[in-house]
C-alpha cells in the first residue's frame, strides 16, 4: 500500500495560519492516530488529503487516483433519506448495479449492528446509532484511504470500544491507509499503530509513539498501555509552551 | 378510526358554527344600513348566486377565468425554478436578475396593469400581470433555496464522488421542495387576486373580472357579492388541490411516506 507525504505545505484561512511548512509520511496499511488539542489543525489536514481544501502551497503524494472515505465530525447524513438509502448514495457509481449496491449496504449495516434499522430515517435514530450509519456508509464505499475525524466525540465508553472493534474488523480484512483524529489519549492507544502528537496552530509535530503490541493484546496489558499513555501525555517543552500561550 | 370521525364532525361543528356567527353579524349591518345599494343582505346573494351558476356565462367566465391563472402560474413556476436555479449558481446571473426583481417587487399593480392593456390583447392582459407578480416570489424562493442548500452534505458528496445528476436528486431537490411549495402557494393566492383585477380593467369576453365591472356599472351589488364570494371560494379551493398535490410531491421527494418496519 502507498504511503501518503506531505510536503513543506500551506494553508491559510483568513489570517489564521494553520499549516505553515508543514511535512509528514504516513506509511500506508496502517492506523495513524492524529492526537492533539482541539484547533491545532488536524481536520484541515484531513480535509487537504481528502482534496474538500486545495493547499496555497506545497504538495501531497500518494492521494492521486486513490478514492477516499470519509467520517466527518457530524454525521452527514441525508436527513430525507433512510438508513440504507444513505448507504447506497455513495455507492452510486461504484456498484455496478443496484442488487450489488443494496448487498453492499446490507452487509455493512450488518456489522454495524443496524440491520434491523434500515428503513429508519436520521431523525428516528440515536446520535450514536447515526454515527454508527456514518461509519457504515465509509466502509461501504471501501476508499483505499480512510479518513477519521472524531468519529467517537460525545459517544459514552460502551458504544465507542464496539465501534473502534468495527473499525479494527474493518481495517484488518480491506487494509486501508487509516488517518484519524482525536484528543482521546485512550481511543489512540486502542486503535493506532501510531500516534503521531501535534501542536499548532500552525500544525507542528511534536511526538511520534510507535505502538508494537497487537490490537487483540492490547486489552490484556494494561501496564504496557499506562506506560505508552504516560510517555504519550507528558509534557514537552513546545507543548507547554503552547498550552501556556492558549491559557 | 372511530375517534378520527368524531374528531372530523367535531372540526365541522367548530367551522359551521363559525360560518354562521359571521352571517349574523352581515345580516345585522344589512338590518342597521337598510340599502342594498351599499349592502345586500346575506340571503339576496345566495339567491343572485343560484342565478348566476344557471346560466351559462357564469361557468365560461370561470373557466376562462382559471385558465388565465394557470397559465400564469405555470409561466412563473417554469421561469422562476429556471432562473432561480441560475441565479442560485452564477453571482453574475444573480446581480444581473436581483434589482430587475426588486423593482418588479415595488412597482404598484396597477401600473403594471395599465402597461399590460397596451401591450397585451385583453385577454392575455391578466396572464401577464400574474407573471409578474408571482415570478419574483418563486425566484427568490428558490434562490435562497440553492444558497441554503447545506454544504456539508454537498463535501460528502463530494468526498464521496457522487455523480452530478444523484447530487441533483439526492441533495439539491429534497432541499428545495420546502421553498418551492411555499412559494407556489403564496403565489397562487397572490397570482387569482391580481389576474381578477387585471380583468377588471381589461374586461375580457369572458372572466371573472370581467363580471365584477358589469356588477360596478349596472349597480348590482348582489352579483359584486355574489362574484366576490366565488372568487373566495375558488381561491380556497385551488389553495386546498395544490397543497395537497405539493404535499404528496414534498413525501415523496422526502420519502417520508414510506412505512417504518
Amino acid at each position: 500500500m502507498q504511503k501518503i507525504r506531505i510536503n513543506s505545505l500551506n494553508k491559510k484561512f483568513q489570517n489564521l495560519e494553520v499549516l505553515k511548512d508543514f511535512s509528514i509520511e504516513f506509511s500506508g496499511d496502517k492506523i495513524h492516530c492524529l492526537f492533539g488539542p482541539s484547533g491545532c489543525g488536524k481536520t484541515t489536514l484531513l480535509q487537504l488529503i481528502s482534496g474538500l481544501t486545495a493547499p496555497d502551497r506545497g504538495t501531497i503524494n500518494g492521494i492521486a487516483g486513490r478514492s477516499v472515505s470519509y467520517v466527518f465530525q457530524e454525521d452527514r447524513l441525508l436527513p430525507w433519506a433512510t438508513v440504507k438509502e444513505n448507504i447506497m448514495f455513495v455507492l452510486d457509481h461504484k456498484a455496478t448495479n443496484k442488487q450489488k449496491a443494496e448487498q453492499i449496504s446490507e452487509k455493512y449495516l450488518a456489522l454495524v449492528g443496524l440491520s434491523q434499522f434500515r428503513h429508519y430515517f436520521p431523525d428516528q435514530l440515536s446520535g450514536g446509532m447515526k454515527q454508527r450509519v456514518a461509519i457504515a456508509r465509509a466502509f461501504a464505499y471501501q476508499g483505499d484511504i480512510l479518513l477519521l475525524d472524531e468519529p467517537f466525540k460525545g459517544l459514552d465508553y460502551e458504544l465507542k470500544k464496539c465501534l473502534m472493534d468495527y473499525i479494527l474488523a474493518y481495517w484488518r480484512r480491506h487494509k486501508p491507509l487509516c488517518l484519524f483524529v482525536t484528543h482521546d489519549p485512550d481511543e489512540g492507544l486502542y486503535l493506532a499503530d501510531t500516534i503521531h502528537v501535534f501542536s499548532g496552530p500552525p500544525l507542528g509535530l511534536t511526538k511520534q509513539l510507535v505502538i508494537n503490541i497487537p490490537h487483540q493484546e492490547r486489552l490484556d496489558k494494561p501496564a504496557e498501555i499506562a506506560e505508552l499513555k504516560r510517555t504519550l501525555l507528558a509534557p514537552n517543552k513546545a507543548m507547554t509552551e503552547q498550552t501556556k500561550s492558549r491559557c | 378510526m372511530k375517534v378520527f370521525t368524531t374528531a372530523n364532525t367535531k372540526f365541522l361543528f367548530k367551522n359551521i358554527g363559525i360560518l354562521i356567527f359571521y352571517l349574523l353579524i352581515w345580516q345585522f349591518a344589512y338590518t342597521i344600513v337598510q340599502k342594498d345599494l351599499y349592502l345586500p343582505s346575506p340571503w339576496q346573494v345566495l339567491q343572485r348566486l343560484a342565478e348566476l351558476v344557471r346560466e351559462l356565462h357564469f361557468w365560461q367566465a370561470v373557466a376562462f377565468s382559471m385558465y388565465r391563472v394557470g397559465w400564469g402560474i405555470a409561466l412563473s413556476v417554469v421561469a422562476g425554478v429556471v432562473l432561480g436555479v441560475i441565479a442560485g449558481w452564477s453571482n453574475l446571473c444573480y446581480n444581473l436578475l436581483q434589482p430587475l426583481v426588486t423593482a418588479i417587487k415595488s412597482t404598484p399593480v396597477i401600473s403594471f396593469i395599465i402597461i399590460a392593456l397596451i401591450w397585451f390583447s385583453s385577454f392575455n392582459a391578466p396572464v401577464f400581470i400574474c407573471i409578474l407578480m408571482c415570478f419574483p416570489i418563486i425566484w427568490t424562493n428558490i434562490v435562497t433555496g440553492i444558497r441554503q442548500v447545506d454544504q456539508k452534505l454537498l463535501e460528502m458528496a463530494q468526498v464521496y464522488r457522487v455523480k452530478r445528476p444523484a447530487v441533483w436528486h439526492r441533495i439539491y431537490l429534497p432541499s428545495l421542495l420546502p421553498y418551492f411549495t411555499a412559494a407556489v402557494v403564496t403565489s397562487l393566492g397572490l397570482g387569482w387576486k391580481v389576474s381578477v383585477a387585471a380583468e377588471v380593467l381589461s374586461h375580457p369576453q369572458h372572466a371573472i373580472g370581467s363580471q365584477l365591472n358589469s356588477s360596478k356599472v349596472y349597480m348590482d351589488a348582489g352579483g359584486l357579492f355574489a362574484w366576490t364570494l366565488v372568487v373566495i371560494f375558488l381561491s380556497l379551493l385551488l389553495e386546498k388541490i395544490l397543497a395537497h398535490c405539493l404535499n404528496k410531491l414534498n413525501k415523496r421527494g422526502s420519502g417520508y411516506a414510506k412505512d417504518q418496519d
